[in-house]
Formats: C-alpha cells, sequence, structure tokens
C-alpha cells in the first residue's frame, strides 16, 4: 500500500491516535483556563502575566499550541484530500497551510518566552 | 492511480446538487463538525494576536480589552465560541463513540439533535452575556 507523503504521520492508526490525545489534552488545557477565568472575576495584566510565567503554565501552554498545530493539521489534511484532487492544487494548499500552521506555533513560543 | 483509470470504462455519476439530496441529522452534524474545524483554523492567527498582545505589556493589555469589548469584536468572538463549543460537543460525541458506546444508529442520531440543541441553548447564553 502506498504511504499518504502529506499525512502527518503516515499511518491512519497513528494519526488517528494523535487526534484523539491532542484533543483531550486541549479540552483538560482549556477546562483549567476556564476555571482560572471563573475563579477570578477581574484579572490584571499582573495577574495574566504570572500565570503565563509559572513553568508549568508556560510548558503546558506550548505543549497546548503544540498539539493544537498537530490536531488542526490532521483534520485539514482530511478536508483538503476529500476535495482537492488536483494534486498540484492540493499540494500548493497543503504546504500553506502547512507553514502557516508552523508559523503559529514558533509564534506561540515567542510569546511565551517574550514574558 | 494510472491504471485504475485505465480500468474504468466511463466515470460514475456525481450529483453535486446539494439540495436536491435528503441529509439525515448525523450528516449534518457532521459536515458542521468539518465546518467548525475550518472556521476555528481561520480565526488561529487572531487568537495568537489577542494572546500576544495580552502578554506584551499593561498598555496593551489595556488596548486589547478595550477592542475586544467593541460590537465588531463580540460578534465575532460570538461566531469563534459558538464554533468552538459545537466542534468541542461533536469531538466528545467521537470520542464516545470510539469507545463503543452510542454507536448504533438510534443512538447516533439522539446524540446529533443532543449536540445540536447544547450549542444552540449555549450559543444563545453566551450571546446574552456578551451583550
Amino acid at each position: 500500500m502506498v504511504k499518504s507523503a502529506t499525512s502527518l504521520t503516515g499511518s491512519g492508526v497513528r494519526d488517528w491516535l494523535i487526534q484523539r490525545t491532542s484533543a483531550i489534552f486541549m479540552t483538560l488545557y482549556i477546562i483549567v483556563l476556564a476555571i482560572y477565568f471563573a475563579t477570578h472575576p477581574a484579572i490584571s495584566f499582573y495577574d495574566w502575566q504570572s500565570l503565563f510565567a509559572n513553568p508549568f503554565m508556560r510548558i503546558a501552554t506550548v505543549l497546548f499550541w503544540l498539539l493544537l498545530l498537530l490536531h488542526t493539521w490532521l483534520g485539514l489534511w482530511t478536508v483538503v484530500t476529500d476535495y482537492l484532487k488536483n494534486t498540484r492544487l492540493r499540494l500548493l494548499v497543503l504546504a500553506v497551510i502547512a507553514l502557516v500552521l508552523f508559523a503559529c506555533f514558533i509564534w506561540s513560543i515567542e510569546i511565551l518566552w517574550g514574558i | 492511480m494510472v491504471t485504475e483509470r485505465r480500468l474504468i470504462r466511463k466515470p460514475r455519476p456525481v450529483n453535486l446538487q446539494l439540495f436536491t439530496i435528503r441529509f439525515p441529522v448525523t450528516a449534518i452534524t457532521s459536515i458542521l463538525h468539518r465546518i467548525s474545524g475550518v472556521v476555528l483554523f481561520l480565526f488561529l492567527p487572531f487568537l495568537l494576536w489577542v494572546f500576544a498582545r495580552s502578554l506584551t505589556s499593561p498598555d496593551s493589555f489595556a488596548a486589547i480589552q478595550d477592542t475586544l469589548t467593541s460590537p465588531v469584536s463580540k460578534f465575532f468572538i460570538w461566531i469563534f465560541f459558538t464554533g468552538f463549543i459545537y466542534h468541542l460537543l461533536a469531538g466528545i460525541r467521537h470520542l464516545v463513540q470510539d469507545v463503543g458506546y452510542g454507536e448504533s444508529l438510534a443512538a447516533g442520531r439522539k446524540s446529533s439533535w443532543l449536540i445540536i440543541v447544547l450549542t444552540a441553548v449555549i450559543a444563545v447564553i453566551v450571546g446574552v452575556w456578551l451583550w
């Protein structure tokens, strides 16, 4: 069987696992963030900054953005391969999306280590 | 792929006139999951920008707070939230079905309706909260 050159891992099962795992972690992260918002009605800049300066939160947040990148790629790859049958166009669109996602991830590191 | 094409005598019929096709509710939830995913992706750079501005300085934090309370921003925040909640609920439905629960047709239909109704309710609540 031919392995896809553009899917995340080349293995359907592995992609499926990453999709689910990333979804679960991201959901937990968002729940934690939601609890933070619920328990801190008025957040100042300093409250907000110290939240993300915390090493655990910082690492968890970068992890969140990384997993979001992977999760998003998997989803968009599925959509693009479903609808774009012209090879050149499909590869072009996938390349642009990959670059955008990578750029976003690098940006997230820059944001969190710029504190 | 080239050999497959030679074996096909003529192409299979294609009907892309969506309004002539009857869609079960489960098909609706599925396509909405896909659409909400794409919409969330489109919001991504903006989300990062807001995040970046909120952490740069007390001034940019205050400026972002102002921006986010404008009517235009509220509208887009509402769109984002609704899309996110829908995608999350439909995703949880996927996960639950992955572990084996609710995979029957009847259960699938029920859970489809459930997430649509839940999202609509939450969308209204968020809308009220925003305005």
